[in-house]
């Protein structure tokens, strides 16, 4: 993949070596946060049974369950295991973690994929709109929109999407990820809420690039327009929108919470929040866990994407 | 302006055209119509959204209710209908109609469809459906025979109860089913791997203690529990400590259902420390699990070998119960008819609007459930210590203000038991709906109350919760006592009030197990439940009550016992260890396609009755 001469193949792979140790590291980091922020919360059998089971069966349940052993025993089992690909069972269905992150984990990634496609389709045409045509009437629009949009929780505009166009309308379905059309509304909102963001990202990138010296140079030369944006404005000013994408896709594989909530999209995001509510310590973890898997491996991926798209950039 | 190309030019203007007109329609179509959902579910996404807190509550909440009633209380004495179909019929004229799928939102996942592990509202509506025990209920309350051919016989001191099995029963998957998979499935409550929340409620049977703590240390010494005898294969003998008709509705929970030993053994993992039985869930009930997915819902057919099968029950072909709706979002689906009925109580600030709505208010069905929220008062802390500072509480608090502030999801009471509960007396309750602050304060001075003194209320962080104690805090402070609130995480809440000396007073809801007034007294409000980690809030304790208590457990005759309820009830509300507010409502959303709808007292929406219209 990075085959230029300053980055020679074993300076990579070394690269890539102490990166993958280190987010060993940061994965442990995590789940150790996470499991002593989840455990100082209270104890999962009030959370699931309330005060309605007996003091002397609660104590069988932990037993059971292993509950009563120090923290760092338990942490202890819990890495033993999860190394070897047991995430454990969820307190509340018995269910094994890694099984229930498997049922959602397909709609996760369509919802991710497409929610992705959706930001670049909208935020990178907006941009570029606006950053040729800058201070015309339409890059002032542009901005205008892209400004409330922004400034719009995501949610609402869901709940107002889901009201006029699968309520009123009729055209989609109200949520669920039953019919292939239930992805297209909560893309189109994730879409809006980050294409804004790409836009104002991408038009500054290109302002920039276009009044820099060779940009001048090359038009001097006699390229044509086209030419000058696509080859060499487009090209440096879309690296940091490569940085944004790759933060985003990870984070979104994670799980876009508020999203999969409004349209009962049943991803990661939503088990999280679930197993949050029942204090489901072993989902919470492995949630949290998967999580964090994607979004240092897309971290890992950005950075080696750089020196390709420029060659300027050095891997350390 | 750099120059380039027209294709390039004509994409960017296109796309650009797309981006305006999408925010043009959102803003011209937000304007008037999407006002209301807004603002409507902006309210509910909030709650939603604020997960670990708010849903946390609602879900601790959902956890510990474990059923619920009709108002339809004249219902309940209606004797059972000789076939379904007569009944069907005549309750809404219109002829059933086999087959068809009915569609069910819920919002969480089911938590497990094992009856000796699933304890949640939502799970028991569901579980009924795949599992039935010996006994059942009729449209009310009143035990009546399911797997037994009649009622049981009790021997003279009221110890042994002997079953009949009807002839020929199977389980859904096609295996007999006999005496003795009532003996395995009540003993698979004490095995501890299977972290059953169940076992209290059956020590009352003679040699479970002793199994359960054999069981508990893994010692191997006690093989069974004596009490429980298959006599034959349809003959089963159940002898208990002590003279208590409570059992045959303890039985009647889900987890006193049978199980088939073949099925389930085949679930246990490798060290037989997890058993994966709900996967699929074999019972006696009308339906049988078709697929039980996590993240997607549970999927229930047609059991062929439900014992009403001839009967032509039940009516529907097939159920899904789909969880991952959100509840606003369930209203618009049963509106558009995407779905049949919403499982999870309309949200409460969708419920006033859909009353008024003329065109939907029918839909909404309001049933009151078996519970009651309450003040509790701890007995054992000051100011509570004093029997004259409680009774003088009675008259302070508001109820209309409290249930005017939860969108009127409730009916007011001044009572332990709820309407649906057997035992509960219409007397009783209107004269204890004390409401009267100048009397409040007069017996408070003639208490040698101190107003100086400053009372922390504490709630769990549920919307209603917080809101329920802004309000209680304003009638105190109406009569000079000095009180803040104190709001605590619902898990944090529960373990704090199963602490002896901790909460002065705070709000708490009792939802019962089984309709039987022992199940609001016992587990609540007797000195054995006043114990570390505890239910009884109000760590109220009196041998006295106790000991009636334990005498009418064991009372046969059902006019004689309810009245015993009666008295024990009149007992503890002299006390005022409680200030009882409440009793909540179900709050149903039903589409008009779904006939011969109601809602049972204990099992919620009974949908072995129901059957839609094409």
């Amino acid at each position: 993949m990075v085959s230029f001469k300053e980055n020679s193949k074993p300076m990579v792979i070394r690269y890539i070596i102490r990166r993958l140790v280190g987010m060993f590291f940061v994965l442990i980091g995590v789940t150790i946060i996470t499991f002593i922020l989840s455990n100082l919360v209270s104890d999962p059998i009030t959370a699931t049974y309330g005060n309605r089971i007996k003091p002397e069966q609660r104590e069988v349940i932990k037993n059971q369950l292993g509950l009563n052993d120090p923290l760092p025993v338990q942490y202890g089992r819990y890495v033993i295991k999860a190394v070897q690909g047991d995430l454990g069972r969820s307190y509340r269905t018995n269910t094994p973690v890694l099984e229930s992150i498997f049922n959602v984990l397909p709609n996760t990634l369509v919802l991710a994929a497409a929610g992705l496609f959706a930001e670049l389709l909208i935020g990178i045409p907006a941009g570029i709109i606006a950053a040729i045509w800058r201070g015309s009437i339409l890059d002032r629009i542009i901005q205008g929109i892209t400004l409330a949009g922004l400034s719009l929780p995501t949610f609402w505009v869901g709940l107002v999407f889901l009201y006029v166009f699968a309520f009123l309308l009729k055209w989609f379905p109200l949520g669920g990820n039953t019919q292939p059309t239930s992805i297209i509304l909560p893309a189109i909102t994730i879409g809006l809420g980050g294409a804004v963001f790409y836009a104002r990202l991408l038009r500054n990138q290109m302002l920039e690039e276009i009044n820099s010296d060779y940009t001048r140079t090359a038009r001097s030369k006699g390229l044509s327009g086209r030419k000058v944006i696509s080859r060499h404005v487009l090209r440096n000013a879309l690296l940091p929108i490569v940085t944004w994408a790759g933060l985003d896709l990870g984070s979104f594989l994670g799980g876009v919470v508020l999203i999969e909530a409004v349209y009962s999209w049943n991803g990661i995001g939503k088990l999280a929040i679930a197993a949050i509510g029942n204090l489901d310590i072993p989902l919470i973890m492995g949630t949290v866990l998967v999580a964090a898997t994607f979004i240092v491996i897309c971290n890992l991926f950005i950075d080696l994407l750089y020196p390709v798209l420029d060659p300027r950039i050095r891997l350390r | 302006m750099i120059n380039y190309g027209k294709n390039l030019r004509r994409y960017f203007s296109l796309t650009f055209l797309v981006v305006m007109l999408a925010g043009l329609v959102l803003t011209a179509c937000g304007d008037n119509t999407a006002t209301t959902a807004a603002t409507t579910t902006a309210a509910a996404t909030t709650t939603a959204s604020a997960t670990t807190a708010a849903a946390a509550t609602t879900i601790a909440a959902a956890t510990t209710a474990s059923a619920a009633t009709t108002t339809a209380a004249p219902a309940a004495t209606t004797a059972v209908a000789t076939t379904a179909a007569a009944t069907a019929t005549a309750a809404t004229g219109v002829k059933p109609v086999a087959g068809g799928t009915l569609n069910v939102s819920y919002k969480s996942n089911f938590d497990s469809s094992d009856p000796v592990v699933g304890y949640s509202v939502q799970t028991w509506n569901v579980e009924h459906q795949i599992y039935i025990g010996l006994l059942g209920y009729d449209k009310g309350t009143t035990l009546v025979p399911e797997l037994a051919e009649a009622l049981p016989t009790v021997s003279a001191d009221g110890k042994v109860f002997t079953f009949k099995l009807r002839k020929g029963l199977k389980f859904s998957n096609g295996s007999p089913l006999t005496a003795a998979d009532f003996k395995y499935s009540w003993e698979r409550i004490f095995d501890p791997a299977m972290k059953s929340p169940f076992p209290a409620f059956f020590l009352i049977v003679k040699g479970a203690k002793e199994f359960g703590d054999s069981m508990n240390a893994g010692d191997g010494k006690v093989k069974e529990i004596t009490g429980i005898k298959a006599v034959d294969d349809v003959t089963l003998e159940v002898t208990l400590n002590d003279a208590d008709q409570t059992f045959l509705n303890i039985i009647t929970m889900p987890q006193g259902s049978p199980v088939p030993k073949a099925e389930v053994e085949k679930h246990w993992d490798a060290d037989r420390k997890n058993n994966d039985f709900y996967k699929t869930a074999v019972g006696t009930g009308p339906f049988m699990v078709k697929e039980w997915s996590e993240g997607k819902g549970i999927t229930l057919v047609k059991n062929p070998n439900y014992y009403k099968a001839a009967e032509g029950l039940p009516y529907l072909d097939s159920i899904f119960f789909q969880v991952g709706i959100d509840e606003t979002s369930a209203i618009l689906k049963v509106k558009n008819g995407d779905i049949d009925m919403t499982g999870d109580n309309i949200p409460a600030a969708e419920y006033p609007g859909l009353l008024a709505d003329s065109a939907f208010s029918k839909q909404a069905k309001t049933e009151a459930v078996v519970a009651v929220s309450y003040v509790f008062l701890n007995n054992r802390m000051k100011p509570f210590d004093d029997a004259k500072v409680r009774q003088a509480f009675a008259y302070i608090f508001d109820r209309k203000k409290v249930l005017k502030l939860i969108n009127n999801r409730g009916v007011e009471t001044g009572v332990i038991l709820p309407p649906a509960m057997p035992g509960y007396s219409k007397e009783l309750a209107s004269t204890n709906l004390r409401f009267d602050k100048k009397k409040a304060k007069d017996l408070l001075t003639a208490a040698n109350f101190d107003f100086g003194q400053t009372i922390t209320f504490v709630s769990d962080d549920s919307d209603d919760s917080k809101k329920i104690v802004t309000s209680l805090i304003a009638d105190m402070k109406d009569v000079g006592i000095k009180a803040e609130p104190k709001v605590e995480q619902s898990e944090a809440f529960f373990k704090d009030t199963g602490k002896e000396k901790n909460i002065q007073i705070g709000i708490i809801s009792w939802y019962q197990d089984f309709p039987d007034p022992s199940d609001f007294i016992a587990p609540i409000l007797s000195c054995d439940s006043a114990i570390e980690g505890g239910a009884n809030s109000a760590w109220y304790c009196n041998k006295d009550v106790d000991a009636l208590e334990l005498k009418a457990r064991g009372i046969t005759d059902p006019k004689a016992r309810l009245a015993a309820y009666q008295e024990i009830e009149k007992k503890i509300m002299d006390e005022q260890p409680w200030i009882p507010l409440y009793n909540p409502v179900a709050t149903l959303f039903v589409g008009q396609k779904v006939q011969n709808y109601a809602f049972h007292p204990v099992w919620g929406p009974e949908y072995s009755q129901l059957f839609k219209t094409k």
